[in-house]
């Protein structure tokens, strides 16, 4: 249920984004969910993988991009992200948000290394927006996610 | 311990090939051409090279050959105009010549250009039928010359011929004068190609390689042509003789210039 809740969320969120503001990308909205997803206390690793790699190619079509470009980069990124969380003792938020906007930076490091290897072009400026996003995906995360 | 779970990270890694997979099929034409270029290019490289020396190879040798006939054919060229240019230039050597008698002032008034159209007797010594007669003009006693100098005259006129007398046959007889000196004396042709400069006082000044022009004083031939040089003097008791060579090479005369006498 909650699966469906997060892929209809990320569905509308996308399109909401790309209707209204489609140059500008405040938030890293597939990251954010399926980080949120995955270190969940109650999700399982295998679980959260999944579930990125799903919601990934989600929206690699909502975004046009050539299928398996975030999936690839959102796998990989939760599961660092997911053993960071796991192996690091986190004292405080911004131990948390750090991990957050480290995780963010691997991410787009994936992105764009996975862009030059295929020789793809985007048509959304991914990489302007990028600092802002981290920002305030890190700093929504931080708050929803409990640490550990 | 790296990873959390083995089982784990085998997943990871499926669906990271998994999603790769997907990705490279997508962009599988370019992804594979690059590695294809990378892995072939060295291969490739390798056979042109190869291709390009052979045809090189072959393409120089047919070349050589192509060059070959090509040299033979220039150099018959070449041997063509060098012949060319060789009559253009005797031409031209000739047509000066033309042009300073031309220049010359009129008492050599031109008439005709004749040609020699037979020989009484195969020598230049005997007398010489002409391509011009009557119709074109010609009278007796008008005067053959050439570039070169006095050839002889005309004897007898036909309708469409002429006879010419040269100067160098035994019953010719031309009044001529030193053009060093100003000796005049009498020349008859010797029948050999010569003529016999006669009638000189033995206190002539002459010499050879004397130029000896004719002096108008036989009413025949107008003042100034040239007749030809002593070659040979003899001296005797009471009178001095010479041998002359004509200026005309009456071996190679094949057309004269027919102009009016002394007397019109």
């Amino acid at each position: 249920m909650k699966v469906i809740f997060l892929t209809v969320l990320n569905i509308l969120i996308i399109r909401f984004q790309l209707s209204f503001y489609p140059n500008i990308m405040l938030l890293e909205v597939p990251l954010l969910i399926s980080l949120y997803f995955f270190l969940n206390e109650k999700t399982k690793p295998s679980h959260g993988l999944f579930f990125s790699c799903f919601l990934g190619l989600i929206s690699d079509f909502l975004y046009g991009y050539p299928l398996g470009l975030y999936g690839f980069s959102l796998t990989l990124t939760g599961y660092i992200t997911y053993f960071l969380y796991n192996k690091l003792y986190i004292q405080s938020k911004i131990f948390l948000f750090l991990i957050f906007f480290l995780s963010h930076i691997i991410n787009s490091s994936i992105f764009y290394f996975l862009i030059k290897i295929f020789n793809v072009s985007i048509l959304r400026d991914y990489f302007i927006s990028f600092f802002f996003s981290s920002v305030f995906d890190s700093l929504i995360l931080s708050f929803i996610i409990k640490k550990r | 311990m790296l990873f959390p779970k083995k089982s784990l990270f085998f997943l990871l890694i499926s669906l990271l090939l998994f999603n790769f997979f997907i990705l490279s099929i997508q962009s599988y034409s370019y992804i594979w051409y690059k590695t294809f270029s990378y892995l072939l290019t060295p291969a490739i490289k390798l056979i042109h090279n190869i291709t390009k020396f052979f045809s090189n190879l072959f393409f120089s040798i047919k070349e050589l050959r192509e060059a070959k006939e090509e040299n033979k054919i220039l150099k018959e060229k070449i041997m063509w105009q060098n012949l060319r240019i060789g009559r253009l230039l005797l031409e031209n050597i000739y047509l000066k010549q033309l042009y300073d008698f031309d220049s010359k002032p009129k008492y050599f008034e031109y008439v005709e250009k004749a040609h020699i159209i037979k020989m009484d007797t195969p020598s230049f010594s005997s007398k010489l039928v002409l391509s011009k007669g009557k119709t074109e003009g010609i009278k007796e006693d008008y005067i053959c010359i050439t570039p070169d100098g006095l050839v002889g005259r005309i004897l007898k006129v036909d309708t469409f011929s002429s006879e010419l007398l040269p100067i160098v046959n035994i019953e010719s007889v031309v009044s001529g004068i030193t053009e060093r000196t100003g000796v005049h004396g009498v020349l008859k042709g010797d029948g050999s190609g010569f003529l016999e400069l006669k009638y000189l006082p033995p206190y002539s000044d002459i010499m050879e390689r004397d130029n000896i022009y004719t002096d108008c004083w036989d009413l025949i031939y107008p003042y100034g042509i040239k007749i030809g040089t002593i070659e040979e003097i003899k001296r005797e008791a009471d009178e001095i003789s010479a041998k002359v060579k004509p200026a005309v090479d009456f071996s190679k005369l094949s057309f004269v210039y027919i102009i009016r006498g002394a007397r019109d």
